[in-house]
């Protein structure tokens, strides 16, 4: 009984971490998720350290509210 | 002196009549005389037979060379045994026999018998009955020279004819007396030198005997038989006790032996003060003396063993000491024994268990024996454990052989798990003991429910490594992760790759405030994206920030990479640091076209201006990621050497003086 037990407990150890890790290669499980919600650039990241003149990266959300000035 | 064993006349055909036996259908031959001690009509049945005991006095009753009788001395009564009787009928590798007559005798260390049997066609063969073993034995012509009985040594390899033997038992015998028909002259009372061996492969016995007088060698060479291939029937056999109503009184107390005792007891110890009695034909010897306290045997004297399916009992118990830098080891051993099966010995120290037999062949023990060392034991190897010295400390009951408190005994001990192989040297007897280790559960199974077991310590030398349940059959688990994982890397790494989706080489000025690539596609949703990015930093670094952004100019990920590598010379010699390549994965949910946002900034030395270097990015779709199966990977062959690792383990606790000395 002890033996069956560790069987399974060894068992569905492995087959837990090769699930996961077949999820982890091949479906990206543990990878930042994208953002549930779009930002829109002129938003700007929310990335700390995101300062400076009004651009995604560099304006930041909370100064100047600025965001993509360049052009596609 | 008349040679002992050796066929001096052809018995006188016209003495002879026909007469029936078992029915009219199977005439004998049978010659009827006269004992010239007691004058008792005594016949003989086979014309093979050159020696009567008289049925009634117990004269020993020879024909000489012109046909004339002749009385010799009277033998003792001989104590029944359990295997056969006179004129009982029985079988040897299913031919049937009836046993004609016996002869018995006297070593140092215990007796023997010899069972003559005459098969239907009238021959006659012998079985050497010895310690409960039985040989089948036919005298052997020499033609070739042996050693003298004073060059003999026990383990001593002796050549006969074209034959190879081990000397295992040297002594001096003395025919103490005989009942019925023997093919053989023999004088009882009559003492000479032999030698007792086996083959090298333990399939045949041999013994060596020499004339008292002239030192003239006569051999003979026997089977050795298991006891169930030659018996009497149920009926045929001892119905009593051998030695039942004989009462022994030990000369050193007075008082009576009355525990166990069989037709081969050699000895036994007066219960009453710790003697050890050799039994004589005519009284029993002090041999030895217990002294001090009793050792703390498992077994009583009489206790039920059942093993192997046989009911054995107890008969005798030992209890050896060996002595290891001033460190005093104990061992107990019971000698066990069934009427049918014969002796069986148990052994037991720290709680460890192993039944043995005799076993016969040559073992090429080196003289200085090494632990674990290989020996060869015809086809198998086996590994020594250790050799030593042993004194006997204790010993009671009753025994098939004479052993004294104090004789020493040199043992090498050698393995091949569950077996076990041990070569004794008690004086001038050379033995080997075959036996395996016996498990607690079944010893245990063939004990009264309420035996109790002493706490097995430590690993015993044969013990087999049994894995525990929770190690068992994991391997085989996990076995199957390992290769599946493994073939997962393998898929991950050739298919995986991916393919570019976007590459762009960008430089400083655009990466320095924010860069919008050009659009490019991902095909599939869900897919993993790998940034791969690559800088010629040279003593700088470069930060990079990406984003990435769908058609309605929203950004639906972000990630980032790092291009630093340093390099330089000190005292050490050069040396370098970091990396100009720099990758990460992202996953992108949905399908579509998108572009890649850059913005970097570099610096160089501490606190230095950047040197704007240009940055390489490459974007990959259809990605895995294969170094996620390393964990699995990992676990699994963990899991899957768990069990070599026990055993491995295992070995090195059976191993422990060893592995000290390795150490050493």
């Amino acid at each position: 009984m002890k033996g069956l037990f560790t069987k399974i407990l060894v068992g569905g150890l492995l087959l837990g971490i090769t699930v996961a890790a077949y999820g982890g290669s091949f479906y990206g499980w543990f990878l930042p998720k994208p953002f549930e919600k779009p930002v829109s650039l002129r938003d700007g990241s929310n990335r700390p350290g995101s300062h400076g003149y009004g651009y995604y990266f560099l304006g930041g959300r909370s100064h100047y509210g600025g965001g993509y000035r360049g052009g596609k | 002196m008349v040679d002992s064993k050796k066929v001096l006349f052809n018995a006188s055909e016209a003495a002879w009549v026909k007469v029936t036996r078992g029915g009219p259908s199977v005439p004998v031959m049978k010659r009827e005389f006269k004992c010239p001690s007691c004058g008792a009509a005594n016949a003989v049945t086979n014309p093979g037979v050159l020696m009567k005991v008289c049925d009634y006095c117990k004269t020993a009753i020879y024909w000489d060379k012109e046909s004339a009788l002749r009385a010799g001395n009277k033998s003792v009564d001989l104590p029944p045994s359990a295997r056969f009787r006179l004129g009982a009928g029985g079988k040897i590798g299913g031919k049937s026999f009836t046993v004609l007559g016996r002869l018995s005798y006297r070593h140092e260390n215990g007796t023997w018998d010899e069972w003559f049997v005459e098969m239907a066609d009238g021959s006659i063969m012998w079985l050497s009955e010895d310690e409960g073993e039985l040989f089948l034995e036919k005298p052997l012509k020499l033609t070739s020279a042996v050693p003298a009985f004073e060059e003999l040594r026990p383990g001593m390899q002796v050549t006969l004819n074209d034959k190879i033997g081990i000397i295992e038992e040297l002594g001096r015998a003395q025919c103490i007396g005989g009942e019925g028909q023997i093919p053989f002259v023999v004088e009882i009372g009559e003492t000479y030198p032999y030698a007792d061996g086996a083959s090298t492969d333990g399939t045949y016995s041999f013994g060596l005997e020499y004339d008292a007088v002239t030192g003239e060698p006569s051999a003979f060479i026997g089977t050795i038989l298991t006891p169930k291939e030659a018996k009497t029937g149920p009926e045929d056999r001892g119905a009593q006790a051998p030695g039942a109503g004989e009462i022994i009184r030990c000369p050193s107390c007075g008082k009576p032996y009355e525990g166990p005792r069989e037709k081969d007891t050699g000895m036994v110890v007066c219960a009453a003060c710790g003697s050890g009695l050799e039994l004589d034909e005519a009284e029993a010897k002090v041999v030895g003396k217990n002294t001090g306290k009793v050792p703390g045997f498992t077994f009583k004297i009489g206790d039920p063993i059942t093993l192997e399916g046989v009911r054995y009992e107890v008969m005798g118990r030992l209890y050896y000491v060996e002595i290891d830098e001033g460190v005093e080891y104990g061992s107990f051993e019971y000698v066990l024994y069934n009427r049918e099966s014969g002796y069986l010995w148990l052994s037991e120290e720290k709680g460890h268990f192993t039944v043995s037999r005799v076993a016969h062949g040559r073992v090429a023990v080196p003289p200085i024996p090494v632990a674990r060392m290989s020996v060869r034991v015809g086809n198998e190897v086996f590994r020594i454990f250790e050799s030593g010295e042993v004194s006997l400390r204790w010993v009671d009951g009753a025994l098939p052989w004479v052993a004294a408190v104090g004789e020493k005994t040199r043992y090498t001990h050698m393995i091949k798990p569950p077996e076990c192989l041990d070569q004794e040297i008690t004086g001038k007897e050379a033995e080997l003991f075959r036996g395996r280790y016996l498990s607690h559960e079944e010893l245990q199974a063939g004990l009264p429910k309420d035996k109790e077991l002493p706490r097995a310590r430590g690993v015993y030398s044969c013990q087999p490594y049994i894995p525990g349940p929770g190690v068992s059959g994991i391997w085989k688990i996990a076995s199957v992760f390992l290769a599946v994982n493994v073939i997962l890397l393998f898929y991950s790494l050739i298919l995986g790759s991916g393919k570019t989706v976007f590459q762009e080489h960008v430089p400083a000025e655009n990466y320095k405030q924010e860069y919008m690539s050009p659009p490019f596609q991902v095909t599939q949703n869900g897919s993993i994206l790998h940034l791969i990015g690559n800088a010629p930093v040279d003593n700088s670094w470069l930060a990079m920030d990406f984003a990435l952004v769908n058609a309605k100019d929203e950004v639906v990920s972000e990630t980032f990479g790092e291009s630093s590598f340093y390099h330089g010379t000190d005292s050490e010699g050069s040396w370098t640091e970091g990396s100009k390549h720099f990758g990460s994965y992202f996953r992108v949910d949905k399908a579509g076209n998108y572009n890649l946002l850059t913005h970097g900034q570099g610096g160089s030395g501490e606190g230095g201006q950047t040197r704007n270097e240009p940055v390489s990015v490459r974007i990959t779709e259809g990605n895995a990621i294969s170094w996620y199966f390393i964990f699995p990977i990992l676990f699994s062959g963990l899991a899957a050497t768990a069990e070599p690792l026990a055993r491995a383990l295992f070995e090195k606790r059976r191993w422990p003086s060893a592995s000290d000395d390795d150490e050493d």
